[in-house]
């Protein structure tokens, strides 16, 4: 297998990563981009978002929607007394330390599988460059290759397996090696300095593992 | 009114916005019934919620979106 120099690959993936903050203010993240899909599969579109309402509006539109939804004989006369009434804290507005940070703006949910679709095309267009490209269902990787085969189903399956584990840790974290590693990492965010060292350190030894094998 | 058993009862009760709002809109007990003391896995915010997704403010449990009365 033929890569890029290390040099020029960390280069080309920070020049995106800033490329994307430039051109459309959001931070690189690619486990989020499936994120996104799955979750637009899973709750469909978000809503519209509707004007702010007072709480005296709100609590209109919900006995409008409940004579809707159950009948007016749904309303009762009187205010409701059945219910205990919950200890909880005071509801809290929302203060600039707790709003999120980075991705300010909204995008169209088409930017998701575009982004997909272009980090594949982006790297068949390396391969093509480098003149080493060729359709494969494996991995080039040497190691792994000797213990699982080189391009047939076992590859293929394992190369499956690992992706699932993968899409737990991304979940789990928050993030993947694009968002933590290269945004969170370099803004010194700390939960993404202790993921980066996760991911690399479980990486190598892996690696030193599959050699040993 | 006896109050539901702890495993009927929505465990975000304390922390969900709509809750709230039924109470301050007074005579809209049916929702508390239908969702909060009982079917609460059925809720959409507490979907929403569970799957650590942000709840808009104005989803109804039964999925729907308040608008302007």
């Amino acid at each position: 297998m033929h890569y890029w120099s290390w040099w020029l690959g960390g280069l080309a993936m920070a020049g995106v990563a800033i490329a994307n903050w430039l051109l459309v203010r959001r931070m690189l993240a690619v486990s989020g981009r499936y994120t996104a899909i799955v979750d637009r599969l899973r709750f469909g579109a978000p809503p519209v978002p509707e004007e702010p309402m007072s709480a005296e509006e709100m609590a209109a539109a919900i006995r409008a929607m409940t004579a809707a939804t159950f009948g007016e004989g749904a309303l009762g006369s009187a205010p409701a007394a059945s219910e205990e009434p919950l200890e909880r804290p005071p509801a809290k507005a929302q203060s600039k330390k707790n709003q999120p940070k980075g991705n300010s703006t909204a995008q169209s949910f088409l930017t998701h599988p575009l982004m997909l679709l272009g980090a594949a095309l982006g790297g068949a267009l390396s391969m093509i460059l480098d003149g080493h490209w060729e359709l494969t269902l494996g991995l080039r990787s040497d190691a792994l290759s000797q213990i699982v085969g080189g391009d047939g189903m076992r590859m293929t399956a394992a190369l499956l397996v690992g992706g699932i584990f993968v899409g737990f840790g991304t979940r789990m974290a928050g993030g993947c090696t694009s968002g933590h590693g290269l945004c969170g990492f370099s803004r010194l965010q700390a939960g993404s300095i202790v993921a980066t060292l996760a991911f690399f350190g479980a990486g190598v030894a892996t690696s030193f593992l599959l050699g040993a094998l | 009114m006896s109050q539901a058993p702890p495993e009927t009862r929505c465990p975000h009760m304390a922390s969900c916005e709509m809750y709230d709002l039924f109470t301050l809109a007074g005579t809209v007990d049916i929702w508390k019934h239908n969702y909060c003391t009982s079917k609460y896995d059925e809720c959409a915010r507490y979907r929403l919620s569970s799957a650590g997704r942000a709840v808009p403010v104005n989803l109804m449990p039964n999925g729907n979106y308040l608008k302007r009365a």
